[in-house]
């Protein structure tokens, strides 16, 4: 029986999201990968985290050259994970937590192993030949740019069995599919009609703005991709209700915001930049990254949302900042050359700020009070440290560290079985990091994320609320008030190292008496003087402010 | 600022040093001095005996006493000179004293109570009456604990009455309120109560506060909220009273009575059109069984009255009532020997309920219309149940309970009417 924390069919945008590798996340069969009975076990954990909604990574079959983004067959469960009747018992079983799961859905190309690919260059005569974008040539959509530029020379691909080119906007083994066909389309809508059916609760939207090419254009964003995904919303929403459309377009706010259309395209979509800008905000210790982000990211229709993480599957992306602020972050941030990938950083959040409890701290209360619903990255909630000895992203993909016994608790095989291996530094080291240690101690990293989630929840404010920002004079301090109808919450952020005193014109707010959200404690009514207010190192404070 | 706030700031100043409470223990008082140290006390005593280790406070609201009560409360030992202290609290006991904003009464006085509440994060909100029978710690213990353990959210006194005691509560009020809201709610009117933190901070919500009516009403809209916003309601049986709160003239108690129900019907009106039969609520503590003595008055001196002011006020009642109601009441012919039936009165007051939906004349004046009805309605009931004994008084009471009951639907459908 579903028992969701939220009948509102806006609840993705009140909702804690959690992102998860159903791969690292619990193993129950022993064989070194995680699978779905072994996450179905570890749902009361995330049950009592918080957490409203479970983004799982692809969990379809596939050659797994790009992490399963690289799919061969999109309505069945990738065989390590499980069975499909594995799958549908997770699911009934988490939504009986309260929790919703949201699945990955990867439009823009599939594997080239999938069948349908197979097919498709068998003969240039073959029912799915027009599923894929064929040329003849290698000059066509010229000027079009090359996403991983490490790896790829072209946007084409030599096809040696058909003897034609293929389109591939990402790695050459992922083939574009072709949105001008309509049989592509009504095909992508039956397997999003086949989760949906199962009960899934919407879906990750993997790389949107590529669907669909056109001579003379950048090939990215144009109006026939959005038609596309118009279409699918439009039959969503005729179909199911309280689902939704996660966006990822990793572009600036401006150019992401077409994505929402009037309401009618996606629910939600990743806001990109503002994630690296929390990085820098805390690094420069001054509250202008943050500030010129948000002040520049446009309004969204009302039914929409903006998703907002730290630390994901990828790397920490630096694509949506200037040369300058990049320089900075690696210099900053990823002194050793091997935490570097593409344009970005593959470390997890404890060892981006040196393990420094405070400033994860600060920065986990920063994700769960700026606009947007936060992800939480699997293993960020008890300080899981990384390993960037290992190849392209999989420094921050190693196994849920469960408790200090063999495995971590991930799995019963043998450990040189493991999928990828354990995260066994002295520091970060499974046997010194893990959930079940955490558990037994009310101060842990786990225990005060668990409540920091619960403070969110008491409010809708943060999910739905105005910003405005304070500005005072000390730059040190970022201030804003969120507002939601009656409902005004205070925001005082110490970005820096040492205490600071702040003055705070609250002179609008007036009248008002500061409650901290956190302990309870009341503080001196605001007047028309200047609110004055002394700050630890890193300290921050949510009040909500009544009028009594 | 300060003076649009119910906190004035030298008692937000009290509460910041008291931070977060479990339990806040209000105080409304107004020249109390003869009873409120006791009071002080017994809660001092629950504190420390029953709630050591919870946080605790104790907050004085006083309506600007000229006795010297703040000073007795802020002053008050925990201890007389006689009494063996065998319990030590082992937090510090707070004890707030502080004048309240606004409109003296008791709505200022519980908004401020409710505010402090918030404020403080209390998880249990008792209200004590400071002359009623909380004089000793058990008798404060047994309001808080159902709430604490979450039993309950709002938590009513009911007392053992004798049937000649309380008259507008047995006639009127309890019979009314019962066949409204479908509640066998005791005692709908009453200075203390207890309610959890969510429900104070409900009520704290509501558009009631400023409202001039709600000055007399608060007491009974506190119930009916409750009943009506479906949070758990319970009953607590608490020592027998005689006449308890009886303050004011008779024909002022049934005016404000009378305001206080025009209210709460107006404010619950959703809810009672669709209710339905009387639920009973869940009881603490124990019937003290014994009846107290019955209150001598002189119920035939009540009657010439009643008939006196009934027959000046005859044209105007004969604007608000239907001809045919009017014409009984006035065939019945009040006078000491005249007998206003249970049906007769139960038209009457719903009557009047009507009268003041439709709104051609005042609800002030239509409760002084109303008050000498009453009077003779309390009169005829005591003239002929003089020689009933309290079981077959108590009979008749519960008949008149029925008697609303069943004859609601017709109040239902006129109220309905103009919807």
């Amino acid at each position: 029986m579903t028992t969701l924390r939220s009948a509102d069919p806006l609840w993705y945008k009140d909702a804690v999201f959690y992102q998860l590798h159903v791969k690292s996340f619990a193993d129950s069969n022993a064989d070194g990968i995680g699978d779905f009975p072994g996450l179905a076990s570890k749902l009361d954990h995330l049950a009592s985290l918080g957490v409203d909604c479970l983004w799982l990574q692809p969990m379809y079959p596939s050659p797994f050259k790009d992490d399963g983004y690289d799919i061969s067959d999109y309505t069945s469960i990738y065989p390590g994970y499980g069975t499909q009747q594995d799958f549908e018992t997770f699911l009934s079983q988490a939504h009986a937590r309260g929790l919703r799961v949201i699945i990955e859905l990867v439009l823009n190309h599939t594997s080239d192993q999938h069948a349908w690919f197979q097919e498709a260059r068998s003969s240039i005569d073959n029912p799915r030949r027009d599923w894929y974008v064929w040329s003849d040539t290698d000059d066509r959509y010229r000027g079009v740019r090359i996403i991983f530029i490490d790896t790829e020379l072209s946007n084409w691909a030599w096809d040696p069995v058909s003897k034609t080119y293929y389109w591939h906007r990402f790695f050459s083994h992922q083939p574009d599919l072709n949105y001008d066909n309509p049989a592509v389309r009504e095909e992508i809508w039956k397997v999003m009609k086949f989760w949906l059916d199962l009960g899934v609760d919407g879906f990750r939207v993997d790389a949107v703005p590529y669907l669909v090419e056109r001579e003379g254009t950048s090939c990215e964003n144009l109006p026939e991709t959005h038609a596309v995904l118009k279409e699918l919303r439009a039959r969503l929403d005729a179909h199911f209700t309280g689902k939704v459309l996660l966006a990822e377009a990793n572009m600036w706010p401006e150019d992401v915001c077409p994505y929402f259309g009037a309401g009618d395209e996606f629910h939600m979509s990743f806001h990109f930049p503002i994630m690296p800008r929390m990085f820098m905000a805390l690094r420069l210790e001054d509250r202008k990254p943050l500030i010129d982000i948000i002040e520049r990211t446009p309004s969204i229709p009302d039914s929409c949302q903006w998703g907002i993480f730290l630390r994901n599957h990828d790397e920490l992306t630096l694509e949506m900042v200037t040369e300058t602020e990049r320089q900075y972050m690696w210099d900053e941030y990823a002194k050793d050359p091997r935490a570097r990938i593409n344009l970005g950083i593959r470390r997890r959040l404890a060892p981006l700020v040196d393990g420094d409890r405070r400033r994860i701290e600060l920065m986990s209360g920063l994700l769960m009070s700026l606009p947007g619903s936060p992800i939480l990255y699997y293993g960020d909630e008890i300080g899981m440290g990384d390993n960037v000895y290992l190849g392209d992203r999989n420094s921050v993909r190693t196994p849920m560290q469960w408790n200090g016994g063999i495995n971590a608790g991930f799995s019963r095989a043998d450990p040189e079985r493991l999928w990828l291996p354990l995260i066994s530094s002295a520091v970060y080291g499974y046997q010194a990091v893990n959930v079940e240690s955490q558990e037994q101690v009310p101060t842990s990293l786990l225990n005060w994320t668990r409540r920091l989630i619960e403070v969110r929840r008491s409010t809708k404010v943060f999910g739905r609320g105005s910003i405005e920002f304070l500005k005072p004079d000390n730059h040190r301090v970022l201030a804003f008030t969120r507002t939601l109808g009656r409902d005004t919450v205070l925001v005082v952020t110490n970005l820096a190292g040492t205490a600071q005193v702040v003055e705070l014109d609250l002179t609008r707010l007036a009248g008002a008496i500061p409650l901290e959200m956190f302990g309870g404690s009341i503080f001196p009514r605001i007047g028309r003087e200047p609110y004055i207010m002394m700050m630890g190192p890193y300290d921050f404070y949510w009040f909500r402010l009544r009028w009594l | 600022m300060e003076s649009d706030s119910a906190l004035s700031d030298a008692l937000l100043r009290q509460l910041i040093a008291v931070g977060q409470a479990d339990i806040l223990v209000g105080l409304p008082t107004l020249n109390n001095a003869a009873t409120v140290v006791d009071v002080v006390r017994a809660v001092h005593g629950c504190f420390t005996r029953d709630f050591p280790r919870l946080r605790t406070v104790l907050i004085n609201s006083d309506a600007g006493s000229t006795d010297g009560t703040p000073d007795l409360i802020r002053n008050a030992s925990f201890t007389d000179a006689g009494m063996v202290q065998t319990s030590h609290a082992l937090r510090t006991i707070h004890r707030v004293v502080a004048p309240y904003h606004g409109l003296p009464g008791k709505l200022t006085a519980l908004r401020t109570v409710f505010a402090a509440g918030e404020l403080m994060q209390a998880k249990v909100i008792v209200v004590l009456d400071p002359g009623g029978p909380a004089t000793i710690a058990e008798r404060v213990t047994e309001l808080i604990v159902p709430i604490a353990r979450a039993e309950v959210e709002f938590l009513a006194p009911r007392y053992r009455r004798h049937p000649r005691d309380g008259v507008l509560i047995t006639q009127l009020v309890r019979p009314l309120v019962r066949a409204l809201y479908g509640v066998a709610l005791d005692e709908p009117l009453g200075a203390e109560f207890a309610c959890s933190g969510r429900f104070s901070s409900h009520c704290l919500e509501q558009d009631i506060w400023s409202h001039e009516a709600a000055r007399f009403a608060i007491d009974l809209w506190l119930r009916t909220e409750a009943l009506a916003k479906r949070f758990v309601v319970g009953q607590l049986w608490r020592p027998a009273i005689t006449t308890a709160g009886a303050r004011t003239t008779l024909r002022e108690a049934v005016r404000q009575v009378v305001l206080s129900l025009v209210e709460s019907l107006r404010a619950h009106e959703s809810y009672w059109l669709k209710a339905d039969g009387v639920a009973e609520l869940r009881n603490w503590g124990t019937d003290p069984v014994v009846l107290p003595d019955a209150a001598t008055w002189d119920y035939q001196a009540l009657g010439e009255q009643a008939r006196h002011d009934l027959l000046e006020i005859k044209p105007l009642l004969e604007e608000v009532l239907e001809p045919d109601l009017c014409a009984r009441l006035m065939d019945d012919g009040p006078g000491v020997s005249a007998r206003l039936d249970d049906e007769l009165w139960v038209r009457s007051v719903y009557a009047f309920a009507i009268a003041t939906r439709l709104g051609r004349t005042s609800i002030e004046h239509l409760a002084d219309m109303f008050a000498p009805i009453y009077m003779w309605r309390a009169s005829a009931f005591m003239s002929h149940t003089a020689s009933d004994t309290p079981a077959i008084m108590q009979e008749k009471l519960n008949s008149l309970c029925e008697t609303f009951l069943r004859l609601k639907p017709a109040l239902v459908a006129r109220w309905s009417v103009d919807m």
